[in-house]
């Protein structure tokens, strides 16, 4: 099968937990009034689940500019991991691909292609994977948003689809642990960012992740390339 | 909210993202990678998705009373150790969904 098809079937059930968010951002864009065009451009241009949330609700209070954009960037400065992540994937890749590689970055389609890694055996076939789940979810993003922003939120309350963003977090972050020190740079990530839960601008995430990442550049510092 | 307001602020929040996304895939030609840097990369999702996936569960609706949301929080531990066993998306989305429903609805 070619690897950008098994990139979108391997997105396919993630997506369930990204419909509701999708149907939450357009419907909170139809109740702020902006236009089909508005949501279009805002949805295309930033396309960043929950810096969009942010930067909508700031938008809405009419802060200053400043403050919607610094909020929005910095709760995607995580993105900049994913970018090093996929970078040695697109060492020949023209800069047309590399924008587009780019432009499709997301947890989802990040965390979907480290965990299916071992099982792509060259750089080509892990790159049209890449690109077959990062389409998948860049699409499914920009339907579910207008479906949402045209007929609400019609996901049904019972069914907590929600719930299946942190349940595919963990299906995918699994698959990832390839020893304790693995394990042990999760439980640091998620301990800080229960800790850090009450600072504003999902900045108690951006400091998890960045505590618990200075924790393995320690363990491969201290223990070389070997897996324990 | 006015459009210049609006525009601008979308705009630059387009400008502030593609360029984090783009930054180290811009210049991969230029970055060699030794085999610690890749090293310390392989870590990447250990170090981020579980920062994510906790303030899901235990501050759901911002409920700070962790012991609120224990369903949810019941739901992710069951369904994490199904998963760990199988190592299949399917089972951790239909397991974890399936036990909350029942546990919410029931």
């Amino acid at each position: 099968m070619h690897p950008f098809v098994r990139g979108m079937i391997a997105m396919c059930p993630i997506l369930l937990g990204v419909i509701p968010f999708g149907l939450v951002m357009g419907a909170a864009c139809s109740t702020q009034n902006l236009s089909l065009v508005e949501l279009l451009s805002f949805n295309l241009l930033v396309f960043a689940g929950a810096s969009q949330f942010v930067a909508l609700e700031l938008m809405s209070q009419k802060a200053a500019i400043v403050v919607v954009v610094l909020s929005g960037v910095v709760i995607n400065l995580r993105m900049l991991l994913y970018s090093a992540g996929i970078s040695p994937l697109l060492k020949k890749a023209s800069f047309f691909k590399r924008m587009l590689a780019a432009y499709g970055i997301t947890d989802q389609a990040y965390a979907v292609l480290m965990a299916n890694e071992s099982k792509l055996k060259s750089t080509e076939v892990s790159l049209g994977f890449y690109a077959g789940a990062a389409f998948a979810m860049a699409a499914c993003w920009q339907i579910v948003v207008v479906l949402g922003y045209v007929f609400g939120n019609f996901a049904p309350a019972s069914l907590n689809l929600d719930f299946a963003i942190p349940l595919s977090f963990v299906a995918l972050v699994l698959p990832s642990m390839k020893s304790r020190s693995y394990y042990l740079v999760g439980l640091c990530s998620a301990f800080f960012s229960v800790l850090l839960h009450g600072l504003p601008y999902s900045l108690g995430l951006l400091f998890s992740a960045f505590i618990a990442l200075a924790l393995a550049v320690v363990f491969v510092m201290k223990k070389g390339l070997e897996n324990e | 909210m006015n459009d210049q307001y609006f525009y601008t602020c979308v705009i630059l929040l387009a400008i502030g993202t593609y360029s984090i996304r783009f930054s180290f895939v811009g210049f991969s030609k230029k970055i060699s990678l030794n085999d610690k840097f890749k090293k310390i990369l392989s870590y990447i999702p250990a170090a981020v998705l579980p920062a994510m996936i906790t303030p899901m569960v235990f501050f759901h609706k911002g409920e700070v009373a962790f012991l609120a949301g224990k369903e949810r929080f019941v739901a992710l531990v069951f369904a994490s150790v199904l998963c760990f066993f199988w190592r299949n998306m399917l089972v951790s989305l239909a397991s974890g969904l399936g036990l909350l429903y029942f546990l919410t609805q029931m």
